[in-house]
């Protein structure tokens, strides 16, 4: 692990003991390091890193936003301690010029765009005519995001969305959880525009893309992240998913072997799918193929079926343990906490809530979720 | 058809007890691991109606405990005294009917210029304020923030200083009130602050131990040696060590400013731990300052945000798990941020919600760090 500010304290900690502990016996290395700070004169300053600051060895607190951000905007993402964002990007293909104007006007903010989404390949996805147009426009896309210093690119590749099955659902104090049930959405009827799809055609589909992009990735020193399917069940409206559970997650990352053919892991959705996150964070984790990560926590009903969205200090997920173990493998990509709840205070406010989803919040929520996070990442950069 | 194939492939490839065992595990120590033990409360001075904002986003960050006055406002009896076992009460039940649990009384009644000056009628204030010790008792409140700062109390010299993405906040540069004339009170030593808090201390710490109320008494704010003729006291380590001599007892304790306490030159982890470990720290103002005047006690500071000042918050936090603190916890002085008008500076709504929950991170984080997790 990197940037451990461990090495500095015992460093001076080390000294100190040096020079007190002279004459006495063996015994003394038995005191642990908990007792010879407490043994310490309080005037005594222990040499520490701080306030820690993110940096290109650690990975980066970030939220989302609109491209067209104004600047009161991106005051208010300062204002919560965040410097770095993610975001939809231009319409494909992207250019340098496109994506620098962007990222220089997020710059005199003091702000630092790490992730756009890149969308705009239905043809792709779908495996229909006009689809290497497409993947021509992404792979140009790629290019200019490398040269304009842009890590990471995320993506979707679903074939159908069942938003339908949100709704929200009271937690404590009022505030809104997004909660999901698949039962009563499940055997929706196909959309008459997009058909329905099979996990077979699509997997060839994507695996087409991946073939042609991600070596232009690779090359471009850009990562890819495929976000899973959000809600992961098997079927929306006859359209298979094929990002809804861990043994897919695992057969993308085969289908191109490279640090740019990553994903978006989500220990929310992890979750939601009755898998382990921490065992799921090091699977990937350890091969270096998360590029981006959604810090959530969800309380899970029924695996695949239902579930609800909750606060990051409540729910079935271990968000330390998360964050220690992400950290733990020198992960340097964004920590997005995603989907805050849904609090009165910005049902109360006009333009609050901005999200799509029954029981998601806006800034406010938003604000205690980046208080969270920022303190998990400190204790875990802090301690041992 | 192939819906149902499908979710029983995925339903079986994990078996349905390993994933109820690891859940259920995860469940239980987030639920033991919550906030350390300890009580995320908030300061709500201004009373229920300017603050209820505040009180819904307490509920809903699940920080139960409230801080406050005692006000007369919440009094059934208007001419009700505020020692008086029916005015605590009333409060009391005021605060649990909208949700909160009225946990620490800050800015006790009765405790004022008469006694901390040694003026004439301080013996009546004190008399009153042993009875409101009791009766406070009686209600269920058992900790109480006082300070010993007579006539001017808490000073700032700058409400509006512009902070990250122009957030706003608290500051306090003395040399801005070096100038100012004394006050109508005249002119005190430090010596008569000593014998009148010892005096006081001497009269009522024996009967707070009777009661089991614990006495937290809070650092000067600013902690610089006088304004306006009225000096302070309470405003070194030392000072602070010597109060506790006067009357030593579990009940005669400190309130754990860290801004303050910071301010005085020393390192805030290492003194959590020590007067912590000698059971002193009854009631913690989680806080963080930065620009410091370089003397000691400093003559000049900015409140910040949580993760951006002096004071190593996570260090901190882990020294108030290793003690074993589980009382009371609010933050102190957040900035006011977009969308605030400033009309409470230090005590705004959104900067005590990014407050509490870094706060909860932390406690959660110096909690789980010490349990192994399996």
């Amino acid at each position: 692990m990197k940037d451990n500010r461990r090495s500095f304290i015992k460093k001076s900690t080390a000294l100190a003991a040096g020079t007190s502990l002279i004459g006495l016996t063996a015994a003394c290395k038995e005191i642990s390091e908990k007792d010879e700070k407490v043994a310490q004169k309080e005037d005594e300053k222990i040499e520490r890193e701080w306030p820690i600051k993110e940096n290109n060895g650690r990975p980066k607190i970030c939220v989302g936003t609109s491209r067209n951000s104004d600047r009161d905007t991106m005051r208010k993402i300062k204002q919560i301690g965040v410097d770095y964002v993610l975001m939809g990007g231009p319409p494909i293909p992207w250019t340098v010029e496109s994506l620098r104007e962007i990222m220089d006007a997020f710059k005199e903010e003091g702000l630092t765009v790490i992730n756009m989404m890149i969308g705009g390949h239905p043809n792709t996805i779908y495996g229909r005519e006009g689809r290497d147009d497409e993947i021509e426009k992404i792979k140009q896309s790629l290019i200019a995001a490398g040269e304009a210093d842009l890590p990471v690119v995320e993506y979707n590749f679903y074939a159908h969305r069942l938003m339908e099955g949100y709704y929200e659902k009271l937690g404590r104090g009022g505030a809104g959880h997004t909660a999901f049930d698949y039962e009563p959405v499940k055997d929706l009827p196909a959309d008459a525009e997009r058909g329905e799809h099979r996990a077979e055609d699509l997997w060839k589909n994507l695996t087409y893309f991946l073939n042609e992009v991600i070596p232009v990735a690779e090359k471009a020193g850009v990562r890819m992240a495929l976000h899973p399917n959000d809600p992961p069940i098997p079927v929306s409206h006859g359209s298979d998913q094929i990002m809804a559970t861990l043994e897919d997650w695992k057969r993308l990352i085969e289908l191109v072997d490279s640090p740019s053919n990553g994903i978006t892991f989500d220990c929310g959705v992890t979750r939601e799918l009755g898998e382990d996150p921490l065992e799921v964070l090091q699977y990937f984790g350890s091969r270096d193929r998360i590029n981006h990560m959604h810090y959530r926590n969800v309380i899970s009903d029924k695996p695949y079926v239902k579930y609800s969205e909750v606060f990051l200090d409540e729910g079935q997920v271990n968000m330390y343990a998360v964050m220690r173990d992400i950290i733990g493998l020198g992960y340097t990509h964004g920590i997005y906490p995603e989907h805050p709840r849904a609090l009165d205070y910005d049902k109360e406010h006009p333009e609050g809530i901005r999200n799509q989803y029954p029981g998601g919040g806006g800034y406010t929520g938003m604000t205690y979720n980046i208080g969270f996070t920022r303190a998990m990442e400190l204790a875990v950069l802090s301690s041992k | 058809m192939a819906a149902m194939a499908s979710i029983g492939g995925v339903m079986y490839s994990c078996s349905d007890s390993q994933v109820k065992k690891t859940i259920t595990q995860t469940a239980k120590l987030n639920e033991l691991s919550k906030d350390a033990g300890i009580e995320m409360s908030n300061a709500f001075f201004w009373g229920m109606k300017d603050h209820a904002y505040l009180i819904e986003l307490a509920k809903q960050m699940g920080a139960y405990g409230a801080v406050a006055g005692i006000d007369k406002r919440l009094f059934k009896d208007s001419e009700g005294k505020p020692w008086a076992y029916e005015s605590i009460k009333n409060v009391v039940d005021a605060w649990k009917s909208v949700g909160l649990n009225y946990n620490v009384v800050e800015g006790p009644p009765s405790l004022y210029n008469k006694t901390k000056l040694g003026l004439e009628g301080r013996d009546e204030e004190i008399e009153n304020f042993i009875t409101f010790m009791s009766n406070l008792k009686r209600a269920g409140v058992d900790v109480i923030c006082y300070n010993w700062m007579p006539v001017i109390s808490w000073a700032r010299t700058d409400m509006a200083k512009p902070g990250r993405g122009g957030a706003l906040m608290t500051a306090f540069d003395y040399d801005e009130v070096k100038d100012k004339p004394i006050t109508e009170y005249g002119e005190f030593t430090k010596e008569a602050l000593w014998d009148n808090l010892e005096y006081f201390l001497k009269a009522v710490v024996p009967e707070a131990e009777q009661i089991g109320m614990k006495l937290a008494l809070h650092p000067d704010d600013p902690q610089v040696h006088s304004i306006q003729g009225i000096p302070r006291i309470m405003n070194t380590i030392e000072n602070f060590d010597r109060m506790l001599e006067i009357v030593p007892s579990d009940f005669n304790g400190i309130t754990m400013c860290q801004g303050n306490f910071s301010l005085m030159g020393t390192d805030i982890p290492n003194l959590i731990r020590r007067w912590g470990k000698a059971g002193k720290i009854h009631f913690v103002h989680f806080r963080n300052i930065k620009e410091l005047s370089g003397q000691l006690p400093s003559t000049k500071f900015t409140e910040t945000f949580h993760d951006e000042g002096d004071i190593d918050m996570y260090e901190a936090m882990r020294a108030y798990y290793d003690i074993g603190f589980k009382g009371a916890m609010r933050p102190d002085h957040v900035p006011t941020m977009a969308g605030e008008e400033n009309i409470r500076p230090g005590y705004m709504d959104l900067g005590n919600l990014y407050a509490i929950g870094y706060m909860r991170g932390l406690a959660e984080s110096v909690s789980k760090e010490n349990r192994e997790i399996t």
